[in-house]
């Protein structure tokens, strides 16, 4: 969820790091002749969001009799 | 497919005793095994989750919550977005967040999906609203 400032030179330099750095979710601005001229963004992988929340941990979990509505009731009203 | 998830459903997930909590189970099994869709993230939902979450007798992680979310298609909110979003908010009888996030789920040409019927009331009007039952119909 960040995003980071490259190079031309570093696109073709660099190019397995910044793969991998798109693939957990950087995105780059590039940058020629001192002037931003590009984004390359990750493509959604956001199955993995969902992944993610199903193996998060137990200790991120909760048990309210609140319902999940009344609680963001609560939050936005 | 483009999703925005709405913070009840997210809640609803980590609340064990939700009325929903099994629903949103099954929703979220079915999103992970699909690739075609497309997680927008409004950062005001990663908030409000986040910080309902640590109201709780829990301790929430930030960076982990960070991690979970990381490869969803976040949308901050910025002063460029503020500009585009405010026409589509006047047209609705919405209080702000509730506002922001549906305006969101317009502009990204999402499918909204929410427990809250109110709100899927009230958003169905400009966008394409489910509850997560109905989504899995």
């Amino acid at each position: 969820m960040q995003t980071q400032t490259i190079s031309v030179k570093e696109l073709r330099t660099k190019f397995p790091k910044i793969r991998k750095g798109l693939e957990n979710g950087t995105s780059y601005t590039l940058i020629y002749r001192s002037k931003p001229v590009a984004e390359i963004k990750p493509i959604s992988a956001s199955y993995k969001v969902f992944q993610n929340l199903l193996n998060a941990p137990k200790s991120l979990h909760f048990k309210s009799k609140k319902s999940a509505v009344e609680l963001i009731r609560k939050e936005r009203d | 497919m483009r999703i925005l998830v709405d913070s009840s459903v997210f809640i609803s997930f980590f609340n064990d005793q939700d009325i929903n909590h099994r629903d949103t189970i099954k929703l979220f099994e079915k999103f992970s095994k699909d690739k075609s869709i497309g997680l927008i993230l409004s950062v005001l939902v990663f908030l409000e989750v986040t910080y309902v979450l640590g109201k709780q007798e829990i301790k929430v992680n930030e960076d982990e919550m960070i991690n979970i979310f990381t490869t969803a298609e976040r949308i901050d909110l910025d002063y460029v977005l503020t500009k585009t979003i405010l026409p589509i908010m006047k047209s609705l009888n919405l209080k702000t967040s509730d506002a922001v996030i549906v305006a969101i789920a317009k502009l990204t040409q999402s499918k909204f999906i929410t427990w809250d019927k109110k709100l899927q009331k009230e958003a169905g009007k400009i966008i394409k609203t489910v509850t997560p039952k109905e989504f899995l119909r």
